[in-house]
């Protein structure tokens, strides 16, 4: 990663002219040049970026993206100076063929002035004509409670919203109820994705796996209950909201151990007058449904995000569960 | 049925139903090198839970020591990373049966040993002189039948070495396995970059409406190599370039690259097309492979740096032979949308640089404004699908050059696979492996596009062999093949694009 430039003021031009500066030297090494951005992916941080800790997973999934996917990164961050300060960087990847597959990042550090957090401040600096992806990595009601008036602005802007319910200390009520808050301030104008939602694909696949066969499909009427043990709070009542919701009746959850998915998991599912139904994964992603055995890979939060930044289309049984929640919350 | 409400909105890959997969030729190159690692990386991703991997092969192993193999064949740099307990597992769900094809107990074996899956696919990774006796086997030890669970059987190329060795070979099969049991397998329609081409055409409405002969001036298609014959200098002398490249992956790009628009994206809707097309090819028979044809032959030269011998000193090939190495066709579709549009073919060994692509060369503008001045200043559009290496597409149109006067010169608006995705692209058989589980014959080849494929390489084969004209011209290795192929450009404003 280059040496990031800190800019006097949060001038679009100056910012573009440091941008190309620096994608001119990062790019130098590569024999075949650099490949061109395919999107813009604007980071709103609730916890502090330079907090010990604060920026793993984000810089984590940053770093599984580079080399995969060009594109330019904004991030944006509440700060305790009285001014608003931004810094510009970049970082490229040789692909298989030695080109340069870049990030352009800026980083936009909130000050007392509030200019940072206003979308005139970073809604200039988006890539007109590509996608752009609002990602939301920390706690998200606190997020929420952040950066709704940015979102508000530049709804138009934004293609896409991602977060991840599971982060932050949010109980589950904070989530859906900060998720309410966004499609409606914002009417609704951009898509919304969940990091949780996706994890948890794993154990949707595998139910619906599991009932289809034809000589399951008949038993879908007489489940009883699901237990789950991993995955977290979130990640578990998505899970249960899912199934009720695809069942069309409420059918009792129970979380019965909190973890990460990826440390391995356990789904039973009762069903009335038969066997339960079974599902386990451990932690090397070995995968057991019934007596079929397999590998699962886990997604990484880099992995996940791929994804996301990859995927344009509205996930209609996702917003099914969610406004399943905010029906019962 | 019933529906399965748990499956809304998954979007899940389809998932093959529990099957044992039989792989014929388990101690061969094939397997090590595409198939396991294929299969591997389809089990990581959760795509064949309930599939069971089995080799047979006569070498004196047992089913440990394959496994050990197996294991071993993992840890190659052709295989997807894993974690050691994941390649264990994989490896260790693997089966083998020592057998000649000739042993009827080999075979008895499977339907003992791996009763279950019923369900079969059977994979020949085996020279063709085996298919006899492996699906003879199949038939008669009952194993080719569908009773309690589907048995399909995946046939590598070459589908025989002209029309009626090719029609006997599918007959001989056919007595086996019903058409929609048998899979020919051509690894390029699982290349990504060649499915992208109907993705092109048929996805962006941009394209088709000038895909035809009122705005194309003609195709080209060009395979090329940097590779000599290497090892296979006994089985080249059998086949030769039109053999080995023209009628199978030749010609199912030219049929990709002209066919209709499906009704449909199943299977059938698009052998349809594939086969109007190859059915649409005027035929090249007699006196016209003179001037529709030319056969080059490579003689020592420099390719890559490297001096490299003349196919005539390669191991393996007659010093007087007269096999052709490079071969390029002009070919007419007979179709209301190609009607006068010539494609022109060619492939070949040695040549300067490895490229496979497509290109679209068209009409030039109807009326000159900009070249009064200088004829031929005003070169032709170009659309060219780069298949390997460098996937992606181009697009070559002319700008004006900045300054008072209105010159221009021609710029490129360049899509590279890679500039989007940074990832590697999947292995063809990866996908095709999978399709074939699944049932879908989409991407291989059906029996009458082989059958109308041969019919038409035949008849240029029997022209050759029976006029001796056109006589093999060399061609230096490291160069873009003999000059006796710009004659089949006809007008001369055209031109082979550059290797």
């Amino acid at each position: 990663m280059s040496d990031a430039s800190r800019l006097p003021v949060l001038d679009p031009r100056a910012i573009e002219e440091e941008i190309i500066r620096i994608r001119e030297r990062e790019s130098n090494p590569y024999s075949s040049g650099v490949k061109t951005n395919i999107f813009t992916l604007v980071i709103f941080r609730s916890a502090d970026p330079e907090a010990p800790g604060a920026s793993v997973h984000v810089e984590a999934a940053l770093q599984f993206l580079l080399g995969k996917r060009p594109a330019r990164i904004i991030t944006i961050h509440q700060g305790s100076a009285p001014r608003t300060e931004v810094w510009v960087s970049g970082r490229c990847y040789p692909d298989r063929r030695n080109r340069g597959v870049c990030f352009e990042e800026v980083r936009i550090e909130s000050g007392d002035d509030g200019v940072g957090a206003d979308p005139g401040a970073w809604a200039p600096l988006v890539i007109r004509d590509l996608p752009v992806f609002a990602w939301m990595p920390d706690g998200l009601g606190t997020a929420a409670e952040l950066w709704t008036p940015s979102l508000r602005g530049a709804a138009g802007l934004i293609d896409k919203l991602m977060v991840d319910s599971s982060r932050g200390p949010e109980d589950r009520a904070a989530v859906i109820g900060a998720l309410g808050r966004i499609r409606e301030t914002t009417s609704d104008a951009f898509l919304v994705s969940d990091f949780s939602w996706r994890r948890g694909k794993v154990l949707r696949e595998q139910a619906a796996r599991s009932f289809d066969p034809p000589e399951m499909r008949g038993l879908l009427p007489r489940v009883r209950s699901a237990r789950l043990y991993g995955g977290s709070r979130m990640e578990a009542w998505l899970f249960f909201e899912w199934l009720s919701s695809r069942l069309g009746r409420v059918v009792p959850g129970e979380h019965a151990w909190e973890g990460p998915l990826s440390e391995g998991f356990r789904l039973t599912i009762s069903v009335e007058g038969a066997a339960d139904v079974e599902i386990g994964c451990t932690r090397g992603g070995c995968l057991e449904r019934g007596e079929e055995k397999g590998a699962y890979r886990f997604p990484t939060d880099g992995e996940v995000l791929l994804e996301e930044v990859d995927t344009l289309a509205r996930d209609a049984v996702f917003g099914e569960v969610l406004s399943r929640g905010n029906a019962s919350s | 049925m019933l529906e399965n409400p748990l499956m809304a909105g998954l979007g899940l890959p389809r998932e093959p139903r529990p099957l044992t997969l039989v792989i014929f030729g388990a101690s061969g190159d094939l397997t090590r090198r595409k198939l396991v690692p294929a299969l591997f990386s389809l089990y990581l991703k959760g795509s064949i839970p309930g599939v069971r991997v089995v080799g047979f092969a006569r070498r004196d192993w047992d089913t440990q020591k394959f496994r050990a193999l197996v294991r071993g064949w993992l840890d190659s740099d052709d295989t997807p990373s894993a974690s050691a307990e994941v390649k264990d597992a994989f490896a260790s769900g693997v089966g083998f049966i020592k057998s000649s094809f000739e042993e009827a107990a080999g075979f008895g074996q499977i339907a003992t040993d791996f009763a279950r899956p019923a369900n079969r696919v059977f994979y020949l990774a085996t020279p063709p002189d085996s298919y006899h006796t492996i699906v003879e086997q199949l038939r008669t030890s009952g194993l080719s039948s569908q009773n309690g669970g589907f048995s399909r059987i995946i046939v590598e190329k070459p589908i025989g070495r002209d029309l009626q060795s090719a029609r006997a070979l599918n007959e001989q099969i056919a007595r086996a396995f019903p058409e929609e049991q048998i899979y020919r397998i051509d690894h390029y329609l699982g290349k990504e970059t060649v499915q992208n081409i109907m993705v092109m055409r048929f996805g962006n409405g941009i394209f088709e409406p000038v895909w035809n002969n009122r705005y194309v001036d003609h195709v080209q298609i060009t395979m090329a190599e940097t590779l000599g014959v290497g090892t296979r200098g006994g089985y080249y002398e059998t086949a030769g370039a039109v053999r080995d490249m023209m009628q199978n992956h030749m010609l199912q790009l030219l049929s990709l690259v002209a066919m209709e628009p499906p009704v449909d994206l199943d299977a059938n809707s698009i052998h349809e097309e594939k086969v109007k097309v190859l059915k649409s090819i005027a035929p090249i028979a007699g006196q016209r492979v003179a001037t529709e044809t030319v056969r080059g032959q490579y003689e020592k030269g420099i390719v890559e740096g490297v001096e490299v011998p003349g196919y005539r000193q390669e191991t393996g090939v007659d010093p007087e032979s007269t096999t052709e190495t490079f071969a390029a066709l002009r070919v007419y579709l007979e179709s209301w949308r190609w009607a006068g549009v010539p494609f022109l073919l060619r492939t070949g060994k040695r040549l300067s640089r490895r490229t496979t692509e497509i290109t679209l060369h068209f009409k030039r503008p109807p009326l000159l404004l900009f070249a009064e001045r200088k004829p031929g200043a005003t070169p032709p559009n170009e659309l060219t699908f780069r298949i390997q290496p460098q996937e992606g597409i181009t697009i070559g149109f002319n700008s004006k050059i900045p300054g008072p006067t209105t010159e221009m010169r021609t710029v490129n608006m360049d899509f590279s696979y890679g500039s989007a995705f940074g990832e590697e692209l999947p292995e063809a058989y990866e996908r095709l492996l999978l399709d074939a589980m699944l049932g879908d014959s989409t991407l291989y080849m059906r029996k009458d596009e082989v059958d109308s494929a041969w019919r038409f390489i035949t008849e240029i084969i029997n022209g050759w062999k029976e006029s001796g004209r056109p006589a093999v011209s060399p061609y230096r290795a490291g160069s873009s093949g003999p000059d006796a192929a710009a004659a089949l450009l006809g007008d001369p404003g055209r031109r082979w694009r550059r290797l």
